[in-house]
C-alpha cells in the first residue's frame, strides 16, 4: 500500500480558471444545475476530502472511489444545502457519512463471509509513506485497527467531538472514546 | 491504579475534562511518577503532531470525468415549480369549486372560452377560473411527468420490494381517479368530487416525490 502525500497544485495551476470567486455563488449556481460551477466546488475541495477518504480508510484505491461517491453525493443532495455552514463544512460531514456508511456496509458483508467483527489494517511496516516525523504518523494511523482509525482521524485530526462522532457512527459516546484512548496508545507505542 | 484506570485518567486530562480538583492531583501523581510524565508527554506529542498534518492531500488523479459522468441533471428545481404551480393552482381551483362554479366540464377543450364566449356559455367569472382550471391541468401534467422522468432513471437504484409497493399505490390511486372522474360525469355539479380528484393527484404527485428521496438499495 503507498501513500502518496504530495504538495496541492497552486490554485493558479488549475486547470479550470475560477469564473466565481464566491463559493456561495458557485453553489447557488450548481443547485440550479450549473456543472461548471460544481467542477470549481470539487477542484477547491478534492484534497481535503481526499485526505479524509485516505485516512479514514488506509486504502488508497477505496479512497478515491469514495471521494468520488462523496461528490456525486454532494451533487445530488445540493438542494438539501442552505447555506447555514460553510459548503466545504457541510461536505466534510457528508464524505464522513459516506465513508461511514461504506465501511458499515463492507464490514456487514465481510462478518456475513468471515464472522470477523473488524478488520485490521495492514500493518505499519507495509504502508509506504514520505520520510519524516509526519510520514511516520501517517504511516502509524493507518496501520490502526479501522474503529480506532476512525475516531482518532475525525476527533484528533479532524476535530469532531464525541458527541457528533458517536452519532454519524451510530454507537454510544463511550464506545467512542474507548477507541480513542485504544488507538491513541497504539500510536504512542508504534512511535517510540 | 491499574493501566486502564490510567489510560482513562490520562486522556481525560489532556482532553482538559478532569475538574481543577483532580487535574491538580493527576499532575501531583504525574510529578511522582516519571513513566507516567513521560506517557502524557508522548500523548502531548502525538496530538501536537495529529493536529498538525496537512488537510489536504492530492489525490492520485483527477477524478472530475468520473464524477461529471456521474451527475444527473439537476429536475429537482422544475420539479418543484411545477409542483408549487400546480398547488397554487389547486388552491384556487378548489376554492371555486367550493363555491359551486363547477361547469368547466360544458367548456370549450380547444378554444379559448375567454376569447369567443357565447352568449349563452359561462359567465366570465366561471370563465377566468376555466384559464385556472386549465393551468391547474398543465401545472399538474409537467409535474407529474417530471417526477415520473426522474423516477425512472432511478429505478434500478431502489429496491424491487419498494418499487412494487410504489407501483401497488399509484395502481390504486389511478384506480381511485378513474372512479372519482366516472363520478364527475354523472354529477358534475358535485364540489366535493373536484375536491377529492384534487386531493387525490395531490397525494400522486407526493407519492411520487417522496420515493425521488428514498436512499439508494432501500
Amino acid at each position: 500500500m503507498t501513500l502518496t502525500i504530495g504538495p496541492m497544485p497552486a490554485k493558479t495551476e488549475r486547470t479550470t480558471a475560477p469564473v466565481w470567486n464566491d463559493e456561495a455563488e458557485c453553489v447557488r449556481r450548481a443547485q440550479a444545475g450549473d456543472t461548471r460551477a460544481f467542477e470549481f466546488l470539487y477542484r477547491e475541495n478534492r484534497g481535503r476530502v481526499y485526505a479524509l477518504c485516505l485516512r479514514m480508510t488506509a486504502n488508497p484505491g477505496l479512497a478515491d472511489e469514495l471521494a468520488q461517491e462523496a461528490f456525486v453525493r454532494a451533487w445530488e443532495k445540493l438542494d438539501g444545502f442552505r447555506g447555514e455552514s460553510k459548503f466545504s463544512t457541510w461536505l466534510h460531514r457528508l464524505t464522513v457519512n459516506v465513508v461511514l456508511g461504506a465501511l458499515r456496509q463492507r464490514n456487514r458483508r465481510q462478518n456475513r463471509e468471515t464472522g470477523v467483527e473488524e478488520f485490521e489494517a495492514l500493518p505499519a511496516a507495509e504502508a509506504a509513506a514520505p520520510a519524516g516525523l509526519r510520514a511516520d504518523l501517517e504511516a502509524a494511523i493507518q496501520s490502526l485497527p479501522e474503529g480506532a482509525r476512525r475516531v482518532f482521524v475525525l476527533h484528533d485530526i479532524e476535530g469532531y467531538r464525541h458527541e457528533d462522532i458517536a452519532e454519524m457512527m451510530g454507537t454510544a459516546t463511550g464506545t467512542c472514546k474507548a477507541q480513542l484512548h485504544r488507538a491513541r496508545k497504539l500510536l504512542r507505542e508504534r512511535l517510540s | 491504579m491499574n493501566e486502564h484506570d490510567f489510560e482513562t485518567r490520562l486522556n481525560a486530562y489532556i482532553d482538559g475534562e478532569l475538574s481543577p480538583e483532580e487535574a491538580a492531583r493527576f499532575e501531583a501523581e504525574l510529578a511522582d511518577d516519571a513513566d507516567a510524565a513521560a506517557e502524557a508527554e508522548a500523548l502531548r506529542n502525538l496530538l501536537d503532531q495529529a493536529s498538525a498534518l496537512p488537510r489536504e492531500i492530492e489525490p492520485p488523479r483527477d477524478a472530475w470525468a468520473d464524477i461529471e459522468a456521474r451527475l444527473t441533471p439537476r429536475k429537482s428545481n422544475v420539479i418543484r415549480v411545477n409542483f408549487a404551480r400546480w398547488s397554487m393552482a389547486l388552491a384556487t381551483f378548489a376554492a371555486m369549486a367550493l363555491f359551486g362554479v363547477w361547469t368547466l366540464n360544458r367548456a370549450p377543450e380547444t378554444t379559448s372560452p375567454a376569447a369567443a364566449p357565447s352568449p349563452a356559455g359561462p359567465p366570465s367569472a366561471v370563465l377566468a377560473h376555466y384559464e385556472e382550471y386549465r393551468e391547474a391541468e398543465r401545472s399538474y401534467q409537467q409535474a407529474r411527468e417530471g417526477l415520473m422522468d426522474a423516477l425512472s432513471e432511478r429505478e434500478t437504484q431502489l429496491h424491487p420490494e419498494t418499487r412494487a409497493v410504489l407501483d401497488e399505490n399509484l395502481e390504486i390511486i389511478d384506480g381511485a381517479m378513474d372512479q372519482i372522474m366516472a363520478a364527475m360525469e354523472r354529477d358534475p355539479e358535485n364540489p366535493m368530487l373536484v375536491r377529492k380528484l384534487m386531493a387525490t393527484r395531490e397525494k400522486e404527485l407526493s407519492l411520487l416525490e417522496q420515493m425521488l428521496y428514498v436512499p439508494e438499495g432501500v
